[in-house]
């Protein structure tokens, strides 16, 4: 009998909510280089006699997010008290949502392993405050120290979405597949920044094997799922389920039994290893938090969110090929970033054409972006400008070289008008009789030229394309091409 | 619902707390006198006597929209004096007894 094994992939995905201040205290969530434990007050800190405070844009947030990924929304939510033991909790409890999430029963559709569109369904969105940082050892050895652990509450209190799927994932690919379109949607609605090496995106993985008779399908044997851990980037997704299937399947295929348990990926090593695992460390005792009252979400409220909504990224990829008939992979491009498929608009608004628009944005725009590591919203060359640039390519008012000298120049500060001037073209291209008199001066300079195509040796035209090269060297590509054959035709037929 | 020393030896697990092996009779009784408590709170629905099988824990007392905080950042000074008041700490980190990733 020949047995197939088929994964079955689950994946948390926490999320950081965009906001100013933490989710039940008005402490700071920034500590990018903050020092530690600085943006802590008595309530994260869970000191005797404070009581949290709902942060309403939190609220908000979450409740965006749900909408967006078609959830229902709780009018009524409350939040519980997850308790357990770790120098990481101040209160010894992390207030969570347990039985009555925000948001519940929604979807996602990512693109299957075979091509077409899969639905993904969302359990739910539920909201919760982040713990805070263990260091164990730093790398400069200043906390160095085998006996001890240290601790910092920054992160304390930060809220967070915890958005959960089912296990409708069959394989590595379509787990990254589904982080991207889920990191991509967040950071459309505004909702996170969605960084995974920052931490504002985590993801952890559910896996199990299902062991399938490879004839008839019928199910022989369904193991225990593992949950992995410490995945911080879209790859590491990727390759941890695909260590963790490979490790599941060895398993079984011995006569072994998957367990249930906790595993860490280990990114450099490219392993995945078990977590200690203790029985009594998943007894969370969950019970509602008495310091908060249930939250209220009303329909004006659910309103204005859904009136926030902006154009969904699977939609906007549909319009873009339909609207600007743009391949696939550029559309893939554009929209993966809101600001950076606006800015591609705003280009073809200004009157660029879309495919051309298309190229100097994934080319052009992405170099200057990454060599000097700037998001789109901040691209120093005005979506405007570069549509008018390119536009003056369109009409053939200028050659790509030139176009792209402008363009270096605009992004080094310079306005459109100022950066044409200053690569030698004028907004008009190049008037004929100018083009007409460099033409004469290069056919001057090349007489043995001249001579070898009066004496009929220029049977295959090579002759007149090396004289044409020569003109548009000339003019440093700034000249229409099929003009300079027209002059330089009349022009050698005067001669002749 | 009977309650065994076993039971309490979970629970004081559970919270960390430290159980002399004397001890665990006289939580037994009082662990059996809660657990009656709220059997005879489970009970008070029955009857007709209160409704609470159809109160939920997102039933409000009052008909009032719960307060809700504006996002905005308000700094507290408080860290400097926790750390100064905490056991053991070091370059403005609190020191605990060192655990490793995954001891959870």
């Amino acid at each position: 009998m020949n047995a197939v094994y088929m994964p079955v992939i689950g994946l948390e995905v926490h999320v950081q909510l965009a906001t100013a201040s933490k989710i039940f205290c008005s402490c700071s969530t920034d500590s990018m280089g903050a020092e530690p434990n600085r943006n802590v007050c008595p309530v994260c800190l869970g000191l005797p006699g404070t009581l949290p405070v709902m942060n309403e844009h939190a609220l908000r947030l979450g409740i965006r997010a749900g909408l967006a990924l078609s959830c229902a929304i709780r009018d009524r939510t409350i939040f519980h008290r997850k308790n357990y033991f770790y120098p990481d909790l101040p209160k010894a409890y992390q207030i969570s949502q347990y039985d009555l999430p925000l948001a519940e029963g929604g979807e996602i559709v990512i693109t299957g392993d075979d091509g077409a569109p899969k639905r993904i369904r969302i359990t739910r969105l539920h909201l919760e405050e982040d713990a805070g940082k263990l260091v164990h050892s730093a790398a400069d050895g200043r906390l160095e120290g085998a006996e001890r652990s240290f601790v910092d509450y920054n992160r304390g209190g930060v809220p967070l979405a915890e958005i959960v799927s089912e296990p409708d994932m069959s394989s590595p690919r379509e787990a990254r597949e589904y982080v991207q379109t889920l990191r991509r949607l967040v950071r459309y609605l505004g909702v996170s920044d969605g960084d995974m090496e920052k931490g504002s995106l985590r993801v952890d993985a559910n896996i199990s094997l299902k062991k399938v008779d490879g004839a008839t399908g019928d199910l022989l044997f369904w193991g225990e799922r593992s949950e992995v851990k410490n995945m911080n980037s879209l790859r590491a997704v990727e390759r941890a389920l695909a260590y963790e299937i490979e490790r599941q399947r060895i398993l079984m295929e011995r006569g072994g039994t998957p367990e249930r348990e906790t595993r860490h990926w280990n990114d450099g090593a490219g392993v995945t290893t078990a977590m200690r695992s203790k029985e009594a460390a998943n007894d969370y005792r969950y019970f509602p938090d008495p310091d908060l009252p249930p939250m209220l979400v009303t329909e004006a409220m659910e309103e204005r969110e859904r009136r926030a909504l902006p154009e969904m990224p699977w939609k906007k990829a549909e319009r873009f090929t339909e609207q600007y008939g743009l391949p696939a992979a550029d559309v893939e491009v554009l929209v993966e970033s809101l600001p950076l498929a606006d800015y591609f608009e705003a280009c073809v608004a200004a009157g660029a054409s879309p495919l051309r628009a298309s190229n100097w944005v994934r080319v052009e725009v992405f170099r200057v972006m990454n060599e000097r590591k700037l998001p789109a919203d901040a691209f120093p060359v005005a979506a405007l400008s570069l549509g008018r640039l390119v536009a003056m390519v369109d009409e053939k008012k200028l050659s790509t070289t030139v176009a792209r000298e402008v363009f270096d120049a605009m992004a080094g500060g310079k306005s459109l008008d100022e950066a044409l001037k200053g690569a030698g073209a004028a907004q008009g291209g190049i008037a004929s009789e100018a083009l007409e008199g460099i033409i004469r001066a290069v056919v001057a300079q090349n007489p043995d030229v001249l001579d070898e195509i009066r004496s009929g040796k220029d049977g295959s035209g090579k002759k007149r394309k090396f004289l044409t090269g020569l003109v548009m060297k000339e003019t440093r590509g700034q000249a229409d091409g099929k003009q300079v054959q027209a002059i330089l035709d009349s022009v050698l037929g005067e001669l002749l | 619902m009977t309650v065994s020393e076993r039971d309490v030896r979970h629970v004081a697990e559970l919270a960390r707390l430290h159980v002399e092996d004397d001890e665990i009779v006289g939580l037994v009784g009082h662990f059996t006198g809660i657990m009656a408590h709220f059997n005879a709170l489970a009970r008070a629905g029955e009857e007709g006597r209160l409704p609470l099988d159809d109160l939920s824990p997102v039933v409000f007392a009052h008909d009032e929209i719960p307060p809700l905080r504006a996002d905005e950042v308000v700094e507290s000074s408080v860290g400097r004096a926790v750390l100064d008041a905490a056991p053991d700490a070091r370059e403005g980190f609190f020191v605990v007894p060192r655990i490793m990733e995954g001891d959870e």
